[in-house]
């Protein structure tokens, strides 16, 4: 009863219009006051551990990456690839902008970031192209969801310090699942081009336009591997891997000579921006998440589940629904730092294999970066293109479709999913 | 809810009793059985909550914090304790016990008074020493026979100048490093190893990562379970009485179970896969760390010495 | 009045920049002194955590000033502009609730917890406490300040009105 009362109360006061970091810290207070003697002096030191933790460093220096990356010139250079290597087909700016999002997953660990990037290249293009606003931005909004499951990843950083499991094996995973979640959007953009006739021919194909594209792409594309490589061979934490990426954003857009004093201080700007807007629901949430376990509503929501212990089908499918459910409206990071700690004793009674459990949030957490009101994937793209979030959502669906689909290969055949992910790991 | 309806008794109060660990690991069994002792002996007019697994704080420094200004009553911490308490520094000298049994007759004596004392500046009741009991390493590339051994080693410790002196002493190179990134961190060989109680060793899976474990017994960490003094202070004299000897009985209990945890913990983590090695004579380590002992000595002042003195004599 | 409040904007923008820099700066020397000099930084995780602590609240400040927090403003955006006003004033003072609430706790909480150290920058903990309390009282200035604006645009269109009868 109380989480449901909960719930109803943090919906009434998002409806008036409070926003989401005060409404989840006001309903937190409110059924404290009503429903517990605590002293509630303790509501500073829960804002405070709410970000205090070391992990959550990722947030911010990703984000600070992926905008030093877009205002050093990377994005330009990776569409610009991208076009040499599909531009030529009709449509083709529809690939243009998966592949290029594919790119830019493998060197930012957020969504918001890849969907910035690219959209403010790719969607003035495809306008320019007459593709539909609504298409376009559901296009570069799917795309950025590849940000979170390619490495790096802030979702895996997060999810591997809170469940105890490796993040290097988790990035490993996301390699083979992001590229097959890539293949299943350029499935979804070809059908959606060709039943529409979208946009137009490109340039043909040519051997120099890729070779000149690809040379200029070259410090981009050398990101991942600066990223990635630096964490196997042990020289950075994951975490630390964030500040290894801002390096990488400042001396790539040095090389390029395109990231100015100017540029900086906006990339700051605008990273302090997006992390404090993450962060401070997160620091409120951290009094939501105090609330829980002083009305015990943890086992309250559990319960219902201990039933299905010995299923992990059941377990993952419920797990799923609860987290798509409420990532209509929360961001991921605030579910997965106070919805999937409840879930984790269960996991393991379960005995569903952790790295299974983990992707399958991955992906819930992608989906809910797609479904508004609250979606960064959808924030940025649709004030580019100038359309409604649901103008862009019916385009998206079948997007999201692919993202679903990816969902319940992961939770019923693991086995094929996590085929190539644990030879990668071995 | 709780606090709600149980609550409307006027005689009755309810404490709640926070933790950062499961609830089935020592602590919570010593947790469960305070909690029988007190609501069985009390007539239930004081009744127990039990909040492990960190639901209330996940580390002993937020629980010591909650429970000073009163959103917690009852909590345990360890470590972290001396950053309220630095007098509690001294039980955490290396090889300043070397035994179970030495450090049990000294914290339940009366230095274990004394000490436990001081964290009444912070408002807290202290009522008994429970454990974390001695810390082990682990490490990737030797096993850790001599103090030699430990040449060069990035060894992850937690946030304790006593600790990190202790490594540097040894000759490693101690690192401070969230607990969250120690896992992949020694996985792909960030660091080389760390220190922890053999539980620790086993809940976080290090044996996947880690090739040799060495029972050291460098340190012994004991952890006080403390109550909020107003909460103290609200409770009758017959009350309290109550509460102290449940105190002791769960310490028991606590110490009990991780004696008989850490023989069955070597034998599984040897399944696992881990080259165990056991330091038989810990002399070379106690020469080599001794600064260790004057450097905190120094920083305290002479009560510290004192109370360095007196454990010294207690052997 | 206007003028000290677009001053106070810009500086604190111009900390939260600095500071998002620092964390930069101290996680990559803690990795260059770990890694390539060998002498590990043990304080290096808590200078950057504090800076994480300043950009989360201060940063919330200047999103509070912009007006600029996620929220679902689709009821104010449905009514007419003086029932919007007037929910604008309701949801406003939910928030203005809180930030209070948090403003008389945090007093007595930083007076009782505010000495401990942080075990190894030995930075007391009222230094990222303040840092949170500020940020709130800031916040609660700002927002009973958009208060009253809304307050006045009620009037003014109250007036209009009486006007036209
Ligand atoms: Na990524
Ligand atoms: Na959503």
């Amino acid at each position: 009863m109380t989480p449901l009362l909960m719930l109803i109360t943090i919906l009434v006061l998002l409806a008036v219009g409070v926003p989401i970091a005060f409404a989840l810290g006001v309903t937190a207070l409110v059924f404290l006051i009503f429903f517990t003697d605590l002293q509630l002096n303790i509501i500073v030191q829960q804002l405070f551990q709410g970000v205090y933790s070391f992990p959550l460093l990722a947030i911010p220096l990703f984000i600070f990456a992926g905008s030093l990356m877009n205002q050093g010139g990377m994005s330009k250079r990776l569409v610009n690839l991208s076009l040499a290597l599909v531009g030529m087909i009709k449509g083709g700016l529809a690939f243009v902008n998966v592949i290029t999002s594919t790119f830019f997953g493998a060197i930012t660990g957020t969504a918001a970031a890849a969907s910035a990037a690219v959209g403010q290249i790719m969607i003035p293009e495809m306008n320019k192209d007459n593709y539909p606003p609504g298409f376009s931005a559901a296009t570069t909004s799917a795309g950025s969801s590849l940000g979170i499951l390619i490495p790096p990843s802030v979702p895996m950083i997060l999810y591997g310090s809170i469940a105890g499991i490796s993040v290097a094996d988790l990035f490993l995973t996301g390699i083979p699942i992001g590229i097959l979640v890539a293949i299943g959007y350029l499935i979804v953009a070809f059908i959606l081009s060709l039943k529409n006739d979208y946009g137009s021919k490109g340039k043909a194909f040519s051997f120099k336009f890729l070779f000149k594209t690809f040379i200029e792409a070259i410090p981009a594309l050398i990101v991942p591997f600066v990223i990635l490589g630096g964490i196997i061979s042990g020289i950075v934490t994951p975490t630390e891997s964030a500040a290894l990426a801002v390096l990488c954003g400042i001396v790539v857009g040095f090389i390029f000579r395109e990231l100015s004093w100017k540029g900086l201080i906006y990339a700051l700007e605008d990273s302090v921006r997006n992390t404090a807007l993450v962060m401070f629901i997160l620091a409120t949430a951290g009094i939501l998440g105090f609330s829980f376990s002083a009305l015990n509503i943890g086992e309250q929501m559990i319960e219902p589940f201990m039933q299905y212990a010995d299923n992990p089908i059941a377990v993952m499918l419920l797990a799923s629904i609860i987290l798509f459910i409420g990532g209509f409206i929360f961001d991921g990071t605030v579910m997965v730092v106070v919805l999937v700690p409840l879930f984790l004793p269960l996991v393991q009674a379960t005995a569903i294999d952790p790295l299974q459990f983990a992707i399958v949030v991955i992906i819930v957490w992608g989906i809910g970066q797609q479904t508004p009101p609250v979606a960064s994937g959808l924030y940025i793209t649709t004030a580019i293109a100038n359309v409604s979030m649901l103008e862009a959502s019916k385009y998206n669906i079948l997007y999201i479709l692919v993202l679903v689909i990816a969902l319940m290969g992961m939770i019923f055949y693991p086995d094929i999913m996590l085929y190539f992910p644990k030879l990668l790991i071995q | 809810l709780p606090g709600g309806d149980e609550g409307n008794k006027s005689d009755s109060v309810t404490l709640t009793f926070a933790f950062e660990l499961p609830n089935d690991h020592p602590w919570g069994k010593g947790a469960e059985e305070f909690k029988e002792i007190v609501e069985n002996e009390t007539d239930e007019e004081v009744k127990i909550d039990i909040q492990g697994g960190g639901s209330m704080g996940d580390s002993g420094s937020e629980i010591q914090e909650g429970s000073s200004v009163g959103s917690i009553d009852i909590g345990i911490s360890s470590t972290p304790l001396s950053e309220i308490n630095p007098y509690a520094e001294i039980f955490s000298l290396p090889y300043i016990f070397e035994t179970r049994e030495e450090a049990w007759d000294v914290l339940d004596g009366t230095i274990g008074e004394e000490v436990g004392e001081r964290l009444e500046e912070n408002d807290l009741k202290h009522l008994a020493w429970w454990e974390d009991g001695f810390r082990q390493v682990t490490n990737n590339v030797r096993a850790i026979e001599s103090p030699e051994d430990f040449d060069k080693l990035k060894i992850r410790v937690p946030e304790s100048d006593v600790r990190i002196d202790t490594f540097k002493e040894l000759g490693a190179s101690p690192l401070s490093m969230s607990f969250s990134e120690v896992f992949t961190g020694m996985e792909q060989g960030s660091i080389d190893g760390q220190e922890n109680p053999l539980s620790v060793v086993e809940s976080s899976s290090y044996y996947d990562v880690q090739e040799y474990l060495t029972i050291t017994d460098h340190v012994y960490t004991p952890a006080s379970l403390f109550i909020n003094m107003d909460k103290w202070e609200s409770l009758t004299d017959e009350q309290q009485e109550i509460v102290l000897k449940a105190a002791e009985e769960g310490r028991d209990v606590n110490r009990e179970l991780n004696a008989e945890k850490d023989d069955e913990l070597v034998d599984s983590l040897k399944e696992e896969g881990m080259e165990v090695n056991t330091i038989e004579d810990p002399e070379p380590f106690q020469e080599k760390t001794k600064p260790v002992w004057d450097e905190l000595a120094d920083e305290l002042g002479e009560e510290a010495e004192d109370i360095i003195d007196k454990i010294q004599d207690s052997k | 009045m206007r003028a000290a409040h677009r001053y106070v904007n810009l500086f604190i923008k111009y900390l939260n920049n600095t500071m998002l820099f620092a964390m930069f700066i101290v996680l990559l020397l803690q990795v260059i002194l770990r890694r390539f000099i060998d002498i590990p930084w043990a304080g290096a995780e808590e200078w950057a955590l504090l800076t994480m602590v300043w950009i989360t609240f201060l940063g919330a400040y200047q999103c509070t000033v912009e007006d600029s927090h996620l929220k679902m403003d689709f009821l104010q955006n449905v009514f007419t502009s003086k029932w919007s006003s007037l929910i604008q004033i309701i949801s406003k003072s939910i928030v203005v609730w809180f930030l209070f609430m948090a403003n008389v706790w945090a007093y007595p909480f930083i007076q009782s917890a505010g000495d401990k150290l942080l075990p190894m920058s030995k930075l007391p903990m009222w230094v990222p406490y303040g840092i949170i309390w500020i940020a709130c009282i800031l916040m609660f200035i700002e927002v009973i300040y958009q208060i009253v604006k809304e307050v006045k645009k009620i009037v003014i269109s109250l007036r209009k009105k009486e006007h036209n009868f």
